[in-house]
C-alpha cells in the first residue's frame, strides 16, 4: 500500500488568470467567477473561484498518494464550505488518518482541509482507496 | 435552466465527450500537478457539462459538494458518454439545492460516477 508521509501539503495562488483560465478550460462562464461587477450585486460581493479548480488539485494529490489503487475504486467525496475569494492564496493539507489492514485488503481514509490566507477552511474532503473502497 | 426545471427524475441529454491530451496539459498547467489516470477535478468538469447538455445554469448558481468514484482509467481521445439525472431537489434558506448523479461509460462499462449538490438562485 502506498501511504502518502503525513503531512501532504501544497498551495495554489488563485488570482483572474487562473479562474479565466479555468473558465475557458472547463467552460464554465458563470459571470460569478469572471465579472466584478456581477459578483458585487450577489451574495458574496466578488468574484469567487469555481470550486472544481481545488477539487482538481485534491484529486491530484490523493491520486499521486494512492498510485495504482487510484483508478480501481477510489471515493472522494469534496464539500465546498466557504468562497474562495479572488485573489486568494489556499493551502492543501492531506492527512492520512486510517491504514489498516483487513481481510480483504488494506483501505486508506485520507482527510484533506483547504485554508485560504486567512485561515478560513473553504474545502474538505474525505476520500478512501483499497480495501472495501473498490 | 432555472430550478424549477430542475425536475425529479430528470434525465438530461447524455454528453458525448473524449478526454484529449489538451484537455489535460491545460488542467496540469492550471493546478501545476501531475494528471492521474482518472484525474477528478476533470471528472468534476464533465460532470457539470453532463446536466448542462439541455441549457445554462443561471449565474450565480454555485456547487455545494461534490462526490466521485473512479473505478477504472479514463482512455484518451476515446468516446465516453456521461448521462446525468436529478436525484433529489428542495428549497432551504431562500436558494433551490439539487442532486445530480452522473454516470461516465465507456461502452458498456461504467468507469466512474459522480454525485454533484448544485446551488440554484430561486
Amino acid at each position: 500500500m502506498n501511504v502518502p508521509p503525513q503531512p501532504v501539503r501544497t498551495t495554489l495562488h488563485i488570482d483572474a488568470g487562473v479562474v479565466s483560465a479555468w473558465a475557458d478550460l472547463s467552460g464554465d462562464h458563470n459571470r460569478l467567477h469572471t465579472d466584478p461587477e456581477f459578483a458585487a450585486g450577489t451574495r458574496y460581493g466578488r468574484c469567487i473561484a469555481h470550486g472544481p479548480i481545488l477539487a482538481s488539485m485534491v484529486g491530484e494529490l490523493l491520486a499521486g498518494a494512492a498510485g495504482a489503487a487510484w483508478p480501481q475504486g477510489a471515493r472522494v467525496a469534496f464539500r465546498f464550505v466557504a468562497p474562495v475569494f479572488v485573489p486568494s492564496t489556499v493551502t492543501v493539507t492531506v492527512a492520512v488518518d486510517v491504514d489498516v489492514q483487513r481481510e480483504d485488503g488494506d483501505a486508506v481514509t485520507a482527510n484533506v482541509a483547504c485554508t485560504d490566507q486567512d485561515g478560513t477552511t473553504v474545502l474538505t474532503a474525505v476520500a478512501t482507496w483499497g480495501g472495501t473502497a473498490r | 435552466m432555472t430550478y424549477d426545471q430542475m425536475t425529479l427524475g430528470r434525465a438530461f441529454t447524455p454528453l458525448q465527450f473524449s478526454v484529449s491530451q489538451t484537455m489535460l496539459d491545460g488542467f496540469a498547467a492550471i493546478t501545476g500537478m501531475p494528471v492521474s489516470p482518472a484525474p477528478a477535478g476533470l471528472l468534476a468538469i464533465v460532470a457539470r457539462r453532463a446536466y448542462l447538455t439541455d441549457g445554462e445554469m443561471p449565474s450565480g448558481g454555485v456547487m455545494a459538494s461534490l462526490e466521485i468514484g473512479v473505478t477504472a482509467p479514463l482512455p484518451l481521445e476515446t468516446p465516453l458518454l456521461a448521462r446525468a439525472v436529478v436525484t433529489e431537489r428542495q428549497e432551504r434558506k431562500g436558494r433551490g439545492w439539487v442532486t445530480i448523479d452522473v454516470r461516465f461509460s465507456h461502452g458498456d462499462a461504467e468507469i466512474a460516477t459522480a454525485r454533484v449538490l448544485g446551488v440554484w438562485p430561486l
